[in-house]
């Protein structure tokens, strides 16, 4: 009888995972990226956060190898809390140039008529500008900020 | 009415500067004199200032050069048919020829117009009608129109470790801030890279191979507008502010940026304007 429990299990898994539908971003080629929600003002100061949020995820459905532009699959974030060091952390790098941001929020994806897919919790602490300085190839894109890293990471599992 | 209220203004700033309060004996229409006087001064600097600020004016063309010593005033189809782009001859006298506009002024004033010769510029300047000289405030090259119509750009910090590296955040903020073009993360999307480096520009943005391999000293931020496409620069500065104020460095040169940039759309090629407080507007429209 256990071993029957146990045939049965391990059936029931194998079926699950070969037959188990891909993520919502499956056989999608484009998306567009829409401009960042912020819901609560009052948490999010800086006035460039917003574009700079969009302009990760932009380069994020980049790297995840998906076109960027008109499409009924639509990509934003609605951004929760933003938030820089202070000026005296920043004076301790002694201008080493890097700055790091709390980014908390979420990464909403949806169809045209505005069902979401997926809407994945997304927090990083870390770097929010690109990185250039790590670059290695001048004409293509430089490198990934830890936030376009997280991105990325969670698009690729929507795939 | 206003203009009374306005010479009660000045004197009531200027009256503290020459006396504290009444001296004793003076009369009563002595004091009024000395109003009117303080008045017209006022009026007389005011009116004064605002004559220059509109004499100045805006002028676009290219810079060539005519053969020195032929006397101060030039005859417009002489000196345009003998103006000369090529290698400039010792005594030579620049001047900026408009074909368009039929109109060649004598430039003085400039410390370097040789640097420019050949080049279609935009000059501030004020112009003396009687010797058809400008003397120059200010000259840069004129920009091309891929540059005023581009829509999109790209940010490229190349060679910016250490501190440069808060030139990138920095000239995001900006270009956000001015909201004239979408900041895209693909550079061959792009319709300009403003380029941002430790290290002077050698306009191989297409052709190298790997990043800039120059060291970097964090003393000069230098920034570029280029072609994505063949790599040329059309527009460059640097300020030489010092790795700590990179990032301030990186806004001011996208501001100068700004500022040429609106010069330019606001006068057609073929016009002169003036310019009065900052506000360009067409004297001889085209």
């Amino acid at each position: 009888m256990r071993r029957f429990h146990v045939l049965l299990f391990l059936a029931v898994t194998s079926t699950a995972s070969f037959c188990s539908p891909g993520g919502v971003l499956e056989n999608v080629r484009k998306i567009q990226v829409d401009p960042t929600v912020i819901e609560q003002p009052d948490k999010v100061k800086d006035a460039a956060a917003a574009n700079l949020v969009r302009y990760d995820l932009r380069a994020a459905v980049r790297d995840g190898r998906f076109e960027e532009g008109d499409s009924p699959v639509r990509a934003h974030f609605v951004l929760d809390e933003f938030s820089s060091e202070g000026k005296a952390k920043r004076l301790i790098g002694f201008g080493s140039g890097h700055s790091t941001n709390t980014v908390d929020g979420r990464l909403v994806i949806q169809d045209a008529s505005g069902k979401e897919l997926a809407n994945v919790k997304i927090h990083v602490h870390g770097s929010i500008a690109s990185s250039p300085s790590d670059g290695n190839n001048t004409q293509g894109r430089q490198p990934t900020s830890d936030f376009e890293r997280r991105l990325l990471e969670e698009i690729e599992r929507l795939k | 009415m206003k203009g009374e209220e306005s010479i009660g203004q000045v004197f009531g700033f200027a009256s503290p500067l020459i006396q504290s309060g009444p001296l004793p004996g003076r009369s009563a229409p002595r004091l009024r004199m000395r109003k009117v006087i303080i008045g017209v001064a006022g009026c007389v600097l005011f009116g004064a200032l605002g004559l220059a600020a509109q004499s100045e004016m805006i002028f676009k063309g290219k810079i060539c050069w005519v053969p020195g010593g032929r006397g101060t005033i030039l005859d417009k189809s002489q000196a345009t048919a003998q103006c000369s782009e090529g290698r400039v001859k010792r005594g030579a006298k620049f001047v900026l020829s408009n074909l368009e506009n039929k109109t060649v002024y004598q430039l003085e004033g400039h410390p370097k117009p040789k640097d420019l010769a050949g080049n279609d510029v935009v000059v501030i300047g004020t112009l003396d009608k009687a010797t058809g000289t400008i003397d120059v405030a200010d000259m840069f090259r004129a920009l091309p129109p891929k540059v005023t119509r581009a829509k999109s750009v790209y940010i490229d910090c190349d060679a910016c470790p250490r501190g440069m590296a808060a030139a990138w955040l920095a000239a995001f903020e900006e270009l956000t801030e001015w909201g004239r073009f979408d900041i895209t993360p693909e550079p061959r999307k792009a319709d300009l890279i403003f380029l941002l480096s430790a290290n002077p520009y050698l306009g191989d943005y297409v052709t190298r191979d790997g990043p800039d391999k120059r060291p970097v000293a964090v003393d000069i931020t230098y920034m570029d507008v280029v072609d994505p496409n063949t790599g040329e620069s059309y527009w460059d500065d640097s300020k030489q502010w010092g790795a700590f104020f990179v990032a301030r460095a990186t806004k001011d040169l996208i501001a100068e940026f700004r500022e040429e940039l609106d010069i330019e759309e606001r006068v057609p090629h073929s016009a002169e304007s003036s310019r009065v407080q900052g506000q360009y507007s067409p004297a001889f429209p085209p």
